[in-house]
């Protein structure tokens, strides 16, 4: 197409239009094959990597439609680089099949002798195939079928994995669906899953990834390991298995530093499993304690480098991995895909946003003038000091009250770094605190009073951020923080993205020590928010009313 | 004969010009050279014999060989091995004679020795017939080729703009033993997005192209750089193309129009190979040069000729242009402005425009569609050359598919407010007040001189608003703009002045005085001096030269009756005012006083 919505550049990115008539099909077709990189108002920027094409490639989709895709969209020509490179990359993919034969044993296959020459002599995969059996096929030992996934990506050869699954044993499991039911995307992302064995459903936060779970777990119908990020995360996915689904408490396990249950449904924290006694891993029990038919990791892309080896042995029970997002700041990719498995769905956030079940949350950053006194007190302090200054000034704290004030009524999380600030925030807010030396107990407690309404502001540190449904906060103020981590960035907001019942729309505010370090950081800040699409508004704190309410 | 003899009289009747191009094409090397008999024995010295030959193709080669066996040719009726005859005089190859050419003694050595060094013999040059050309493809796939050439049209002239505005930035060293430096080739590399090695491919065409010079070791940037960047990518194209056709030698340049169909590579190697027996390695790098510099432009895509490439070896390079233009993707007028301060252009950027936006944003990604960035530090740029927030708002207004965000805006605002606010001046020679720092807000001086950062600058406040220094105006410049603060600099008359954060050499290049100029001239002043001290002393040189070479001169001697004679003397030496030699036909050795010799000349 002349004059299409998409911009294919030869570096593999992928401009999309958005104000283009036909940018919303040309974005469905392409999210296929390539990943969101970013997403700013007017133009998204898509990049085709290996591991998106093998992915698309394991769901089915040939190099030609790739292509097609590119071309019915593309306002310029295709680079010819990039057609080479996606027919080349595509085509390796299913090369190689893992399987088993008869007397059913593991065996490395492929049509391809060359290939299969290449991969068997590869020093990190010979040991792995004890023998070869006969011109397309090596024997692969039984414990390898994980590692040897994993050494096939990073040669450039994923293996198809078509070993099958144990079935675990079986136990009956229901979607309690009174008054609710499991959304289309959800239901689709399950399918898929099913379809395609193991692998990563990927969706935003708020767009019910739990039920997405418990779905998969009423397909399954079998014993269940789920393993989550911390302890209050463990708890929260118990009360939604409990609430959705025909489970009893009697039935769910938490396997925990506090608990250790196991039951036909057992959840874990992947802290307990890394857990080391005498430089063992203490509790590798759990994972064979039961012939567990289905292993759910959540937020897979803050699994912990040792999980991936455990997963490595549990290549033969059927794993679901749930995220928000497929880029893991370690860069370990790769060890998803071939551990865990393809990605099974992906829905892109605005278009869940569009179908109103996240609200959208308005960004603004507010920059504090810092009074003479401190504003020298800075200047006069070493590097290493300044940050914490400029992250802490109490020019901040009235800024604080006068937002609070403006979104009176609402739930209201004000985050911090710094435990001396968070106390004092507290303090002059007359707010509880969350930090974490919180007990777990205590944490749940406030938990539930700001979900009921009964606290209505809460200061928080950074144990805040991870994995926890606080659906009814409106706004966030994030007074300080540390920075630079696009992760830490989108969990906040993530924060703010559960789907709101009370219709509000969600505000997200940062405070910004001006002319400081503070502000160096807030930049990051502002690039990565506005990349993922939010609205962005830069205010000055002495003109704090002519924010919109 | 004496080759050297005759051929130190012939140079010195030469004009300087041809002088000048003869050194500085034959004699590679610089050998010690005082006179033109030095130089006569420079430029036949074998080394520099065998450098000339290796650079001449077969035609002219065959002339030689026929020379070197059959002796000197008469004038002829065929007016390409005239030319080609009159080329190997002024390369001092061969020398005229009173009807036709005679080949000197050292280059007929040097030739008939070529079979003990595996090159080809004289029979060999005049009886040896080319490769077999191959046949023309059969099916050339056309629209991949020039798909694929106008993709590395495209990127190439957006290198070459990205290339000369990192040069501006700041200018590149060239090394003493010749090449780029490396984090210079590095740097040039990233800006360009090309490999490291295609960078002194793109250097060379650039110079050729005049869009760099050097000056002493620096590369730096031209005028016509920046004619050339106001261009079309379709003009630009056309220029740089223009200029590999014109680096490309004629007779090579002949060769390819006869393959516009055929893929270059290895048969054209094949070719060149013949076409230049004696060439070797030199030829290598040079084809090898004018080869990736034609993939680099979209001449050739995979050795192939590409339709632009083919229009130019047949029509040159208006009709080459014309066919790359269709091919090109289209320019684009307008861009897409965002909350994370991208500005991105949905295609190439139109020329004028691109300029325009880099004055106020960094260039982020070159490609098809572009990405800028504004910045703090690129909005102070563009104010300190003059742009206001009005100007700015105009222009991005202009250009944006999408109005101003807010953040732009306000990030706009703040700079405009912020610029300024510190002036840093320079006050002349006084050492301990070199440089004064000032602000109308107090409270920021106050804050730079507790500043731990600028501890190492010893600031003296002077008064509530002003510091100074003994360190240079542009030291605190930087110091201050690398802590953000809001700092821009003067002059000793208070104007606001642009600082770089080093500094380039002045841009009008320093002509380099040319070693072959240097030469003739220091030849025009020995002879001189030689001529007015004593008019014996050429002569002098002459013999002695005669002497060192053993070879049979005729020496015409002054009569006491004012008679001239010749003797054809094989002179043996020079000394005490006298010549010896042994006159052949009389069977004698004479001695000659050197006052009574008025000419000696080659038999």
């Amino acid at each position: 197409m002349a004059d299409g919505p998409l911009i294919v550049q030869s570096d593999r990115t992928v401009l999309l239009e958005v104000a283009h008539p036909n940018a919303e099909d040309a974005r469905h077709d392409l999210a296929v094959f390539a990943e969101l990189e970013r997403a700013p108002e007017h133009i998204h920027t898509y990049r085709i990597t290996r591991l998106g094409l093998w992915n698309a490639r394991a769901a089915g989709h040939r190099a030609e439609d790739m292509l097609a895709t590119l071309e019915r969209y593309s306002k310029f020509p295709i680079p010819q680089s990039v057609a080479v490179d996606v027919r080349e990359t595509v085509e390796r993919y299913g090369k190689l099949v893992i399987t088993r034969d008869e007397e059913g044993q593991l065996i490395l296959q492929s049509s391809d002798h060359a290939v299969l020459t290449e991969v068997a002599s590869a020093k990190r995969i010979a040991p792995l195939l004890p023998h070869r059996v006969d011109e397309r096929t090596y024997a692969v030992e039984a414990w390898a079928r994980g590692a040897l996934k994993q050494e096939l990506v990073k040669l450039g050869w994923p293996a198809e994995d078509l070993a099958g699954y144990t079935p675990g044993t079986p136990h009956p499991i229901d979607l309690r669906q009174d008054g609710w039911h499991l959304r289309d995307y959800q239901n689709k992302a399950v399918e898929n899953f099913f379809a395609g064995g193991s692998g990563v459903v990927v969706l935003p936060c708020g767009a019910g990834k739990t039920l997405v779970g418990a779905g998969a777990m009423a397909t399954a119908k079998t014993t269940t390991l789920i393993l989550v990020t911390n302890t209050v995360s463990a708890r929260q996915w118990r009360d939604e298995l409990l609430r959705r689904t025909s489970l009893t408490e009697e039935e769910i396990g938490e396997y925990s530093g506090q608990i250790k249950e196991i039951k036909p449904v057992t959840i874990a924290t992947y802290q307990i499993l890394t857990a080391k006694r005498k430089g063992q891993y203490a509790h590798l029990a759990l994972l064979d304690a039961l012939d567990w038919g289905l292993v759910v990791y959540d937020e897979v892309h803050l699994l912990p480098a040792p999980v991936f080896k455990l997963t490595a042995e549990l290549q033969a029970r059927r794993r679901l991995g749930l995220t928000a997002t497929l880029v893991r700041e370690d860069g370990r990719e790769g060890d998803v895909f071939s551990l865990i498995g393809p990605k099974r769905f992906d829905a892109p956030w605005k278009e869940i946003e569009a179908q109103g079940f996240i609200s959208p949350a308005a960004c603004y950053e507010v920059r504090v003038d810092l009074p003479p006194s401190e504003r020298l007190e800075y200047a006069a302090s070493a590097d290493d000091e300044r940050y914490r200054l400029a992250a802490t000034a109490p020019a901040k704290l009235d800024v604080v009250r006068s937002l609070v004030k403006r979104h009176e009524g609402e739930r209201i999380l004000v985050i911090g770094q710094y435990l001396d600030q968070i106390e004092m925030l507290s303090d002059a807010l007359d707010a509880p605190q969350l930090t974490g030396a919180t007990s777990v107990d205590e944490r749940e407690r406030l938990f539930q009073k700001f979900r009921t309404g009964e606290i209505k502001v809460l200061v928080v540190s950074k144990v805040a951020n991870f994995s926890v449904d606080l659906p009814e906060a409106t706004v966030a103020i994030q007074v300080s923080g540390s920075f630079g981590s696009r992760q830490e960035e989108a969990q906040r907001l993530g924060r703010l993205l559960r789907p709101k019942e009370s219709g509000l729309s969600a505000n997200f505010y940062t405070l910004v020590a001006r002319d400081t370090v503070d502000q160096d950081f807030a930049q990051n800040r502002q690039r990565f928010l506005a990349e993922q699409g939010y609205s962005y508004t830069i205010l000055d704190s002495t003109s704090l009313d002519a924010i919109a309410a | 004969m004496t080759s050297t003899l005759s051929l130190a009289s012939r140079l010195a009747t030469l004009d300087d010009e041809s002088l000048e191009a003869l050194i500085a094409r034959r004699l590679p090397l610089r050998p010690k050279i005082d006179d033109f008999f030095d130089l006569a024995e420079a430029l036949l010295d074998h080394p520099a014999v065998q450098h000339a030959l290796t650079v001449l193709d077969r035609p002219a080669l065959a002339l030689l060989a026929t020379l070197a066996t059959d002796g000197p040719l008469e004038d002829g009726t065929d007016a390409d091995a005239a030319a080609h005859l009159e080329a190997l005089g002024e390369r001092a190859l061969i020398e005229r004679t009173g009807t036709g050419w005679a080949i000197y003694d050292a280059v007929r050595e040097r030739l008939l020795a070529w079979p003990h060094e595996g090159l080809p013999s004289p029979a060999q040059l005049l009886t040896e017939l080319p490769p077999a050309a191959l046949a023309p493809l059969p099916v050339i796939e056309g629209p991949t080729t020039d798909q694929l050439a106008s993709e590395r049209a495209f990127h190439s002239v957006t290198a070459f703009a990205e290339l000369l505005g990192e040069l501006d930035r700041e200018p590149a060293r060239e090394l003493q033993k010749g090449g780029l430096s490396l984090p210079d080739g590095r740097r040039l590399a990233a800006a360009m997005s090309i490999d490291a090695d295609a960078v002194p491919v793109a250097m060379w065409l650039s110079e050729l192209a005049g869009l760099v010079a050097r000056d002493g070791s620096q590369w730096l940037t031209t005028d016509a750089a920046e004619r050339w960047l106001g261009g079309s990518t379709a003009e630009r194209w056309r220029s740089l193309a223009a200029t590999w056709l014109e680096a490309v030698q004629p007779s090579i340049r002949e060769l390819l129009q006869t393959r516009t169909h055929q893929p270059w590579g290895r048969a054209l190697h094949d070719t060149l190979a013949w076409f230049y027996p004696a060439s070797g390695e030199p030829l290598r790098r040079t084809v090898e040069r004018f080869e990736a510099s034609a993939e680099l432009l979209g001449i050739t895509a995979r050795e192939l000729p590409s339709a632009a490439g083919t229009a130019l070896l047949e029509s040159g390079a208006a009709a080459a242009a014309e066919r790359m233009a269709a091919l090109l993707p289209a320019e684009v007028d307008r861009v897409y402005l965002q909350h994370d301060l991208t500005v991105v252009s949905p295609g190439p950027l139109m020329p004028a425009l691109d300029a325009q936006l880099r004055r106020l944003a960094e260039v982020e990604s070159r490609a098809l569609a572009s990405t800028y960035r504004v910045t703090a530090g690129s909005l102070e740029r563009a104010i300190a050359a003059g742009e206001t927030a009005a100007s700015i708002r105009a222009f991005l207004t202009g250009v944006s598919l999408t109005g101003i965000p807010q953040p732009l805006d306000y990030l706009i605002d703040e700079a405009v407010k912020r610029y300024g606010l510190i002036r840093v001046r320079d006050n002349g020679p006084d050492a301990r007040m070199r440089t004064t720092v000032r602000s109308v807000d107090a409270g920021l001086i106050g804050a730079i001189s507790v500043d731990q950062v600028f501890a190492s600058l010893g600031l003296a406040r002077i008064s509530e608003t002003e510091l100074v220094t003994r360190f240079s105006r542009d030291v605190v410049y930087w110091a201050l703009a690398d802590a953000k603060y809001p700092v821009a600099a003067e002059d000793t008359n208070g104007q606001i002045v642009g600082v770089k954060k080093r500094h380039a050499p002045p841009t009008d290049a320093v002509p380099t005085i040319d070693r072959a100029t240097a030469l003739v001239a220091h030849l025009r002043a020995a002879a001189a001096t030689e001529a007015a001290q004593s008019p014996e002393a050429w002569l002098s040189r002459q013999l002695e030269t005669a002497v060192k070479a053993k070879v049979p001169l005729i020496v015409t001697v002054g009569m006491p009756d004012g008679s001239e004679l010749d003797f054809m003397l094989e002179p043996t030496g020079v000394g005490g005012g006298r010549l010896r030699g042994r006159d052949r036909k009389a069977d004698i050795e004479r001695t000659l006083p050197l006052k009574s010799i008025k000419g000696v000349r080659a038999p």
